[in-house]
Formats: C-alpha cells, structure tokens, sequence
C-alpha cells in the first residue's frame, strides 16, 4: 500500500529533521508515530504527500511514485489533517465537499453531493451540517476535518496529534472511528499523537522516531519499557489493567 | 457567519435553499445594480426626465440628450461598474492568496505606487498642468500620467515576487515587504511635491483623488477587457480559493499548488488594479471592503463570493460617484473621499453587528 524508502529532509541546508526514513504499510493498518517533541514526526507525513519536498527518498502508493504524481492526483490518493485546523467561514457541508476538490473540474458532481452526505451521515455530522466552521466545538471540528479527509478517498490517510483539543470522551471517540475506518474502507492510516495509551488501545502499529531516523516498528509488543526509557528518556511501567495494556510513567 | 444566514440554519433547511438564498442575493445585488446604473444616468444638471433618458437609451432621443448620455455620463457610469467590479474581484482574491483579511491590491504598493508615478510624470516628466477657474487644474498630458502610474504601480509588486524568487517567503512578509514599498514610494511622491511648484502640487494632489470622468470610451473598454478576464481567470480558481482559505498545508493536502497559483494570482490582481487606478486614480476602499461586507452576508465560498462581491463593488462605486456629483453640484467631490465616506459607516456596522451575534 505505501512504500517509504530512504526519505531525507533538511530545513535549510544544515538543519537535518529526518533521515533515511524506511517503512512499509498496508491497507487496514493503524500506524501510531511517536516520538519527542521536535523528533520530527509532523515533518515525516508532510513529506510523505509532498507538503513539505524532501530532498531524497521515495515515496510509493499503490504501486505509483509519489515524485512523478502532479498534486491533484496525489490529493486522490492521500488526504491530510493539520494539527491546526483554520475555521474559515464555511458551513460545514462546504467544508466536507471541499473534500473533493481533487476531483472536481468545475462544478461538484451528484456524485461528489452523495458523498459529501453520505459521510455526513456516517460521521454524525447531518444535523449540523449548515452550521458554520467557526460555530463549532473543538471535537466537532475535528470530526469535520476528518469527514473532509475521507471526502478525498484516500487510500493512505494522515492525521497529524487528531486529539490534542479534545477532551477525554471525544478523544476515545474520534480515534475509534478512525480505527474503524481504517478496518471498513481498507485503507492506511498514519497518526502522530503523544497519549501512548490513546495509541496502544486503538492503533495495531507503532514506529517510533528518534534522532530523525525511525527507531523501531512494530506490533504492540514494541511498545515496551526499554524502548520508551530510550525515545522519551523516561521510566515507564507497562501493565495490563482490565485487558488493556497500559503505560503509567514512573517519577519522583 | 451572518445574521440572516443564521435563522436559515436554525430553521433546519436544506443545503439546496441555503444555495438558492445566495444566488437570490446575487440576483438582487444585479438587479439593484441596474437600478442604480440608471439612477445615475438620469441624474445630473442637464435637467434630462427619466423618460426622456429611457428613450434615449433605446434610440429614440434627441441629438442634445444623445450627447450627454453617451458622451458623458454612460462612460462614467461604465466606469465605476468596471472599477467596481475589478477592485473588489482582485481585492477578494487576494485576502484570499495572501490569508489576510487586510490584503487588496493595494496592500502591496498599487495605489502608492500609482501616486509616485503620476508625480513623476507630472512634477518632472512635465505631463503639463493648465490652470482652470472651475476645475483648479486640469493635466495636459493624461496618457503619459497613466502610463507612468500604471509601470510605478505594478514595480512594487514585482520587486515583491522578485524576492520571493531569492528566498520563499511567508504572505505575511509578501504583506508586511508591499507595506514598506508603499512607504518608500509615499516618501517619493512627498519629496517630489516639496520641490515643485503649486500648480503641479495640485495638479498631483487632484490626480490621487480619483475621478471617474477621466475615462472616455477607449479606457473603458481597456479596463473592461482586463477585469473580464481577471475576473474569469478568478472564477475558474474558485475551488483553489476555498481550498486556500483552509490553511496553506490543507490547500497542498487538497492538491493545490498553492505557491504557483498565489505569484500568478498576485500578478494578475495587481496589473488589475493597476490599470484601474492609473486611469481614474486611487480609490481604495472598494476592494477591501466590499469581499467583507458580502462575506458576511453569503458566507466565504468563493463561487458566490466572487460574484457578489463584484456586483457590491460596482454598486458602491455607482452610489458613491452619484452621491459625488450630486451632493453639492455642480462641484464633483472626490471619489475616494465619498467612498470612505460610505463604506467605513457600512463596515463599521457590519462589524459590530457580526460580533454582537455570539
């Protein structure tokens, strides 16, 4: 599904953020990428659908390279969440329909109306949808972010921290739809998000970025006490509590 | 969001009639357009009946009202539709390319520009002043004073794009580089006033108050081409607008180039207004306000934004310029006088008003 080979990005000429950045995922994944503040995580997925360009490396989607793809075609193919979403003045139908800006020529389709609805509807978002952006709660504008990005219909999704305005309900609850997304529409989601337990309930991959390079990846059991003491320089205890696997710092 | 759009949503109504309320704006703004179009043609000392006028409009009039209409007021009339659309097409544009609520054209120099290069043709270029008893003074030479305005005008935005080239810069320093450029020509055109004589101080101080008569036929038709294709190369990029709105990496996530697609937006913005303001000098608050005023009524989606804008820029420049012929006639107060005059209430009302909803 996505094939990441050899990614190199400097801001500048001497200010090296990610290096020899190598992984693989497919469809159906949930990646949770960790790491310090300033490892370079948000960098890492704004490269991979060239937000940002990196100046080595290649990115490939569904058997296609993203290099040689012009902009529209990558949109197809990708969507993207900022951490900082603006609340233009947009009701939050327009909102979801701008989701399908890489495929509209000139007027939105029915096709492209159905869709708009139908995530809508899926997202629990119908009864507001001639609200305005900036009538809205941090959560439900999160939720409205979301439903643009499926809009796209990528096959590889990228959230960069979806959860770190919302409260402790509306984060289990995004994160849930967007585990269960992942499952029903079969595609690759990526997320950069800090609470290592939102991550170990709801996500099936960890990559762990340190120094600019991935550090490890894997399945859960990559989560563990040695690895978190080395990424975040911390001691944490990892325990089972009521069948969840759990990460509870350990500090004077 | 907006006063009246918000008891439509609270109703519960469909996206569909929610559409269809913007397109009626639309079509009342076109309509009241019109309206006021003819107002201002059959207004005015010739002493002309609305008959008189509506007969002459489809042929049937008389040689004296013939003259009046179509030699003096129509162009007018013409006039401030064209400016009034392309101001507040390229002002909607650019608060748009450029995410500040802030930008038109003139944020980078246009109309400063403009102003230093009508003193340079005048002052020491020489374009020629001849004093009148009525008029104070009238210029010899207005091509040469157009052209000089127009190159001076679109050098800010270059020397802006130009150091984009060097070093990618943020709009906020493309914003912030346009304010120290109108800075510096402001201080030309200072210096070049405070060595010249009075009759050619006033004729660059009665230049930059703006004057829709300036324009006959064949600069209208010129500012009508431009803004034409301006504003179908706009309307063409609406979807990109909206996606810009958005922020800069959700615009790139939605597959927009979003650098390309603001140096081409900020050329053609500027040599818009450029050739606006050389031919009928600086009046600014049309293109900032008037993508305010209908954003708040409409909503940010540029499919109706752009055109509604464009109809409330043509008809506050129509009422503004009528207001300015008539308000102490026969004396034509200046253009960008009275819009201020009548915009910065309006705005200020809208404003407050928006804030007080919350």
């Amino acid at each position: 599904m996505i094939n990441v080979k050899d990614l190199n990005f400097s801001y500048g000429k001497s200010c090296r953020v990610l290096s020899q950045i190598a992984f693989e995922a497919n469809e159906g994944q949930c990646i949770a990428v960790l790491g310090n503040n300033g490892a370079g995580k948000s960098t890492m997925i704004k490269c991979l659908n060239r937000i940002l360009q990196p100046q080595e490396g290649t990115v490939v989607v569904n058997g296609r390279d993203i290099q040689r793809l012009k902009r529209q075609k990558i949109a197809q193919d990708m969507a993207y969440v900022a951490q900082q979403n603006e609340s233009a003045q947009f009701t939050v139908y327009d909102a979801v329909l701008l989701g399908r800006k890489p495929y509209i020529k000139l007027n939105p389709t029915e096709e492209d109306h159905k869709i708009t609805k139908d995530i809508l509807k899926r997202m629990g978002l119908e009864s507001f949808s001639l609200r305005y952006l900036d009538e809205l709660s941090g959560g439900e504008l999160q939720k409205v972010m979301l439903a643009r990005a499926l809009a796209q219909q990528p096959k590889v999704l990228m959230l960069d921290e979806p959860t770190s305005n919302l409260d402790l309900k509306n984060q289990y609850e995004v994160l849930r739809i967007i585990r269960d997304i992942a499952i029903e529409d079969r595609i690759c989601v990526i997320i950069v998000i800090h609470d290592l337990n939102l991550a170990l309930r709801y996500c099936d991959r960890f990559m762990f970025i340190k120094d600019s390079s991935v550090y490890s990846l894997g399945d859960i059991n990559t989560v563990n006490s040695e690895t978190i003491s080395e990424v975040y320089g911390m001691n944490v205890a990892i325990e089972n509590i009521r069948g969840y696997q759990t990460v509870v710092p350990i500090c004077g | 969001m907006t006063a009246p759009m918000h008891k439509l949503a609270k109703k519960n109504l469909t996206y569909s009639a929610y559409i269809r309320f913007k397109i009626s704006v639309i079509i009342l703004l076109g309509i009241i357009c019109i309206f006021a179009a003819f107002v201002a043609i059959a207004a005015g000392s010739a002493g002309l009946s609305p008959k008189e006028v509506a007969l002459t409009l489809i042929g049937h009039g008389t040689k004296q009202s013939e003259t009046v209409i179509f030699n003096i007021r129509l162009p007018r009339v013409v006039t401030a539709i064209v400016a009034g659309i392309g101001l507040a097409t390229t002002g909607c544009a650019m608060q748009s390319l450029l995410r500040n609520p802030l930008a038109s054209a003139s944020t980078l120099g246009v109309s400063q520009g403009a102003a230093f290069g009508a003193s340079f043709a005048i002052v020491v270029l020489g374009a020629g002043v001849q004093s009148q008893t009525l008029d104070g003074v009238t210029i010899m030479n207005p091509y040469l004073v157009s052209i000089c305005a127009f190159v001076c005008s679109m050098l800010s935005t270059l020397v802006v794009l130009g150091l984009s080239r060097f070093k990618k810069i943020t709009p906020e320093a493309m914003v912030l580089s346009g304010v120290a450029l109108s800075a510096l020509f402001s201080g030309g055109t200072t210096l070049m006033q405070y060595f010249a004589d009075d009759v050619k101080v006033a004729a660059v101080v009665f230049w930059t108050f703006g004057d829709l008569g300036r324009a006959s036929w064949r600069e209208v038709t010129i500012m009508a081409i431009v803004t034409l294709i301006s504003f179908v190369y706009f309307m063409f990029n609406r979807w990109n607008y909206n996606a810009m709105q958005s922020g800069e990496n959700t615009a790139k996530g939605l597959g927009v180039n979003v650098d390309s697609m603001r140096i081409v937006g900020m050329v053609i913005c500027s040599f818009t207004a450029s050739v606006i303001v050389s031919f009928v000098g600086i009046i600014n608050f049309i293109g900032l306000i008037s993508p305010h005023v209908m954003r708040r009524i409409i909503g940010g989606d540029h499919r109706y934004l752009l055109p509604a804008s464009a109809l409330a820029g043509a008809l506050m420049l129509l009422l503004s310029d009528t207001l300015a012929r008539l308000a102490v006639a026969p004396v034509i107060l200046p253009i960008g006088a009275i819009t201020s005059f009548l915009g910065a209430p309006l705005f200020l009302y809208l404003l407050f008003k928006g804030v007080a909803r919350k």
